[in-house]
């Protein structure tokens, strides 16, 4: 079915499956239509290396490196604030890769979706504006938690390590989660928990693998390690190689309490699991903060859990709330569980640790 | 083995009186020409009258249940194509009226003091006259049996009209108010064909391109039904089209009686009315002549909207919205009458568990049911039978039900759309399709399912984005599947019904995950406001959280939809908000956005082509 309007715009092209699977439309370095002078930039490299984990497991890991970040896993931090026009330039290193940054909402050339615009085999530099918030208003603002991944071959390419973390913070900064936030955090204790695994069986095929219609078996996603991926977002790391969480922070302090950021990049439901009296206080999802809607203006609104369940390329922002009485040096675990993706069994769990400033 | 049912009663009755007055009128004057003779022998129309007249009873009879033994024995599982059918019913009814005649010669030679002349012994007298008996039972039995085929063909085959340019909304009902089935202008049409399978995937299986899962339908004439004013569900089998062309067993409940190779394992989309009229045969909802019918699925802007870039205005309460296969909706009100019969050689179930409905079916069986449409929401109708193998199997679909006072929202106060649209997502594994093909019982702890394929409205990749070589199935995914429509103002506060027509809302769609795996719908350009799970309508007040899920009216940009879940969210289709001013005030052509399922194994289709699973786009006109 033609898309024409008649207004000489090209009707969408008809495929069979395994031609729209092998024939997406690739542009070397196209050119960022409207271009603007950017508040951020950032660049986004492509590099594949074999990297070592915790657990001793060695991958072949694809990601993105900027200038400074080195080989690392995931890709280096996009943080920018409401308001900001931001430009994101991806370097492909010859195969065809993109950037969907994930939950952010620009036109779609900037979406990063090969089938709705193009693959990109040189550079092209996305260009998006965040979405600045007002106060009371569930409308606007996209201050919050979200990733950006490669958007050729998803399935594949994200699972081989083509992804990083993306926070936007209000236009005054780091300190508040969103433009109303009437608590915010303690700056020290901001903390990305991305929850992650591997099927090592699919880090050996190739960036093409399945498109002409073979059996890669990637229907079949088989976990055989679990990663806990992420860190303090106060003291970023400078070292190549994998960021996986070994301490998380918080604080006693009820009006400056620790900020944790989740996110689930892998396929599979996970389970997290406050222990020791340790809650998480859940105040935005996706990138929105909660809102009580049945009246204008909306304030935020929030709520304790010591159990969070959420699927894959979910966020969600909490404050952490230790039990009254909890001084500095105070230890909770905190537990994830990965979760079958249809008999729900679990998979596997991996427990760290938070710990009051 | 022995169904009286499966013979039509009109057919038997009409076989049992041309059998015996054709069959004893030639006996009579056989009788008569061989110099027999009666004790006061009246004349000869009398004659034959009194002796077709008096074994009229055991004739019908013997006809009723030869018919249906002889469907029983040599076609158990009801497989034959019609035109068999029709010959075996045929065959036995005459069988059995010859038998029957030529063995009431005796009781007619005791009670008439008959005194034949052809010196045969009884035994070879009764022989022979049931050979003539079968001679001339047999032509008129096969005749009797074909006219009554061909008149009470199932209404599923009659053709369906095209969709029909929008009428105003003032028009009059496009609907007879009358409770017998009606045909509304917006019908469904045949879907795709095993030939169309061939003629797009001509190439082999590398450029195969579609996936008909349960969208075949028969173009022949099933073997006879009774038409009735209910639904009728037929629980068939056959082999469907991956959109890599691979064939997979599947089962369905089909609007028609029909097995390989046009297996009826869907239904046409059917309304049922507060009024009591019903099935109506509609993709849209409401009716033709209630509301305007989308062109191409888009509803039409109402100007533009000065106070931004790229903006629209919208019209509430205006549109119809298209449903898919599968859908039977229903008002509040309403009562929704069906029979279902179960075609196939094991049993199953009908069963809609928040509705209290759970019919079992015997092998062969047919059950009438009536229950009053539950609350306003979206309902898994499904077999639960072997859960969830059935399922996954194909034997499922979805109950709408909309408030009948208030048609565009979602349960009254809530939800007020533009249009709104159903996705029902299922997961398919070609390896149980196997097993259950070959009659092997299938436990999934020892098989565990391992999907290779799966589809929102039973299309996959190319087809449910609308950009297939079939550009018939192109058209009904952008009616049916692919939400589009004008970029527009909207606050999420102004979501429920309102009195003020002039606020821009959003479509509704509703989500029913009748897989077996945790799917993850991922919108790009707009985030979705999540307003119900399960048909309970969220608060907007404050967060409840219940086993670690939070329950509020809120954005989402990812829809975590575990197994026979529904969610009903809106997606507002407003100007994507990290987009600048000035490339929105340039936008000139369709802007699409991907939908597609997060847990991404589900963007496969078998073990490769990505993306060939579970997408679609979304579409902001200029």
């Amino acid at each position: 079915m033609s898309h024409s309007d008649g207004s000489g715009c090209p009707p969408e092209a008809l495929h069979t499956q395994v031609e729209f699977s092998t024939d997406q439309p690739q542009e070397g370095s196209p050119e960022t239509e409207f271009r603007q002078r950017p508040d951020r930039s950032f660049l986004r490299k492509f590099y594949n290396r074999r990297l070592r984990f915790p657990d001793g497991e060695e991958l072949e890991i694809w990601s993105f490196e900027d200038e400074r970040s080195g080989r690392s896993f995931p890709g280096p931090l996009t943080r920018a604030r409401e308001g900001e026009i931001v430009h994101v330039e991806l370097k492909a290193s010859k195969s065809a890769h993109t950037i969907h940054h994930h939950g952010v909402e620009p036109d779609p050339r900037n979406d990063g979706v090969g089938h709705s615009s193009f693959e990109v085999t040189g550079s092209y530099t996305y260009q998006f504006i965040v979405n600045e918030g007002k106060p009371g208003d569930p409308n606007s603002g996209a201050a919050g938690t979200y990733f950006y991944h490669c958007h050729v071959n998803t399935v594949l390419h994200v699972q081989m390590g083509m992804f990083g973390p993306m926070i936007f913070d209000p236009a005054t900064g780091r300190g508040k989660a969103f433009v109303d936030d009437p608590i915010g955090y303690d700056t020290r204790a901001e903390t990305m928990l991305v929850t992650w695994s591997s099927d090592r069986r699919w880090h050996r095929m190739s960036h093409g693998a399945g498109l002409d219609g073979e059996d890669a078996g990637l229907n079949r996603f088989e976990p055989t390690n679990f990663y806990l991926l992420g860190g303090n977002l106060d003291t970023p790391p400078r070292r190549e190689g994998v960021h996986s969480i070994d301490r998380i922070f918080a604080t006693a302090e009820p009006d400056a309490p620790g900020l944790l950021r989740v996110n689930n990049a892998n396929y599979v439901p996970t389970v997290i699991s406050f222990g020791g009296g340790l809650k998480a206080e859940l105040i935005a999802h996706d990138g929105r903060p909660l809102r009580d809607t049945a009246v204008r203006p909306s304030p935020p609104v929030s709520a304790q859990t010591d159990k969070l369940a959420f699927g894959a390329a979910e966020r969600y922002d909490m404050r952490l709330r230790p039990p009254r009485g909890a001084i500095s040096g105070d230890t909770f675990p905190i537990t994830v569980q990965w979760l079958h993706w249809i008999t729900g069994e679990t998979l596997a769990s991996k427990t760290t640790t938070v710990e009051l400033l | 083995m022995l169904r009286l049912r499966s013979v039509p009663i009109p057919t038997v009755a009409a076989l049992g009186v041309t059998m015996t007055y054709a069959v004893s009128l030639w006996l009579v004057l056989l009788h008569q020409a061989e110099g027999g003779h009666e004790h006061n022998e009246p004349a000869l129309l009398v004659h034959w009258l009194r002796d077709g007249t008096l074994a009229l009873p055991g004739v019908v009879a013997a006809v009723w249940l030869g018919a249906a033994l002889a469907l029983g024995v040599v076609d158990r599982d009801e497989r034959l194509p019609a035109p068999w059918r029709t010959a075996l019913m045929a065959a036995g009814a005459a069988v059995g009226g010859a038998i029957a005649l030529a063995a009431g010669n005796p009781l007619h030679t005791w009670l008439f003091d008959v005194r034949e002349a052809n010196g045969l012994p009884a035994g070879l007298h009764l022989g022979r006259d049931a050979l003539i008996a079968l001679s001339v039972g047999l032509p008129v039995a096969a005749v009797v049996t074909t006219l009554s085929a061909l008149t009470t063909r199932p209404r599923a085959t009659a053709p369906a009209a095209t969709p029909a340019p929008p009428a105003a909304p003032s028009a009059p009902p496009a609907v007879a108010p009358s409770r017998a089935p009606v045909r509304a202008a917006i019908a469904e049409q045949g879907g795709l064909t095993r030939r169309g399978f061939v003629r797009y995937g001509a190439g082999g299986v590398a450029t195969a391109g579609l996936v008909g899962t349960g969208l075949m339908r028969a173009s022949r004439p099933a073997r006879a039904q009774v038409v009735t004013d209910r639904l009728e569900l037929f629980i068939n089998e056959g082999h469907v089209a991956m959109v890599d062309g691979t064939l997979v067993y599947m089962r369905g409940f089909g609007d028609e009686q029909s097995g390989d190779p046009n297996p009826s394992l869907t239904i046409s989309p059917r309304v049922f009315l507060a009024d009591g009229r019903g099935p109506i045969d509609s993709r849209v909802y409401p009716l033709e002549g209630h509301a305007e019918v989308p062109e191409d699925g888009t509803p039409a802007d109402d100007g533009v909207d000065d106070s931004g870039p790229g903006l629209h205005f919208i019209s509430r309460r205006r549109w119809a919205s298209f449903f898919p296969r599968r859908t039977i909706v229903a008002e509040t009100g309403s009562t929704i009458k069906l029979a279902i019969t179960n075609t196939l050689s094991q049993p199953h179930t009908f069963t809609i568990a928040e509705a209290n409905v759970d019919v079992q079916l015997a092998p062969g069986e047919r059950r009438e049911i009536d229950f009053p449409a539950p609350g306003p929401g979206t309902y898994l109708y499904h077999d639960k039978t072997d859960a969830p193998v059935n399922r996954v199997l194909g034997l499922y679909g979805a109950l709408v039900v909309v408030p009948a006072d208030r048609p565009w929202t979602l349960d009254g106060d809530e939800g007020e759309f533009e249009r709104q649209w159903l996705w029902i997502w299922a997961d398919i594994d070609p390896e149980w399709g196997r097993l259950a093909r070959l009659g092997t019982k299938i436990d999934p702890k020892k098989t565990p399912c391992v999907p290779r394929y799966f589809t929102i409205n039973d299309r996959s990749g190319v087809f449910s984005l609308g950009i297939s070589p079939d550009e018939e199935q192109n058209h009904r995914t952008h009616e049916d599947t692919k939400p589009s429509g004008h970029a527009r103002t909207v606050d999420v506060r102004d979501f429920p019904h309102s009195n003020d027509a002039g606020l821009g809302t959003g479509q509704l769609i509703r989500i029913l995950n009748a897989g077996v795996a945790v799917h993850q719908p991922h919108f790009h350009g707009n985030h979705v406001w999540t307003i119900a799970v399960n048909n309970k309508t969220l608060t907007r007040t404050h967060v409840e959280i219940v086993d670690g899920h939070i329950l509020l009216q809120h954005w989402e940009d990812v829809i975590e939809l575990d197994p026979l879940v529904t969610k009903a969210v809106m997606l507002p289709l407003k100007p994507p908000p990290d987009a600048l001013d000035v490339v929105r005030a340039n936008q000139e052509c369709d802007w699409i956005f991907p939908m597609h399922c997060h847990a991404e194994m589900s963007q496969t289709a078998g073990g490769g082509l990505y993306p060939g699973g579970m997408v679609s786009d979304w579409v902001l006109k200029p």
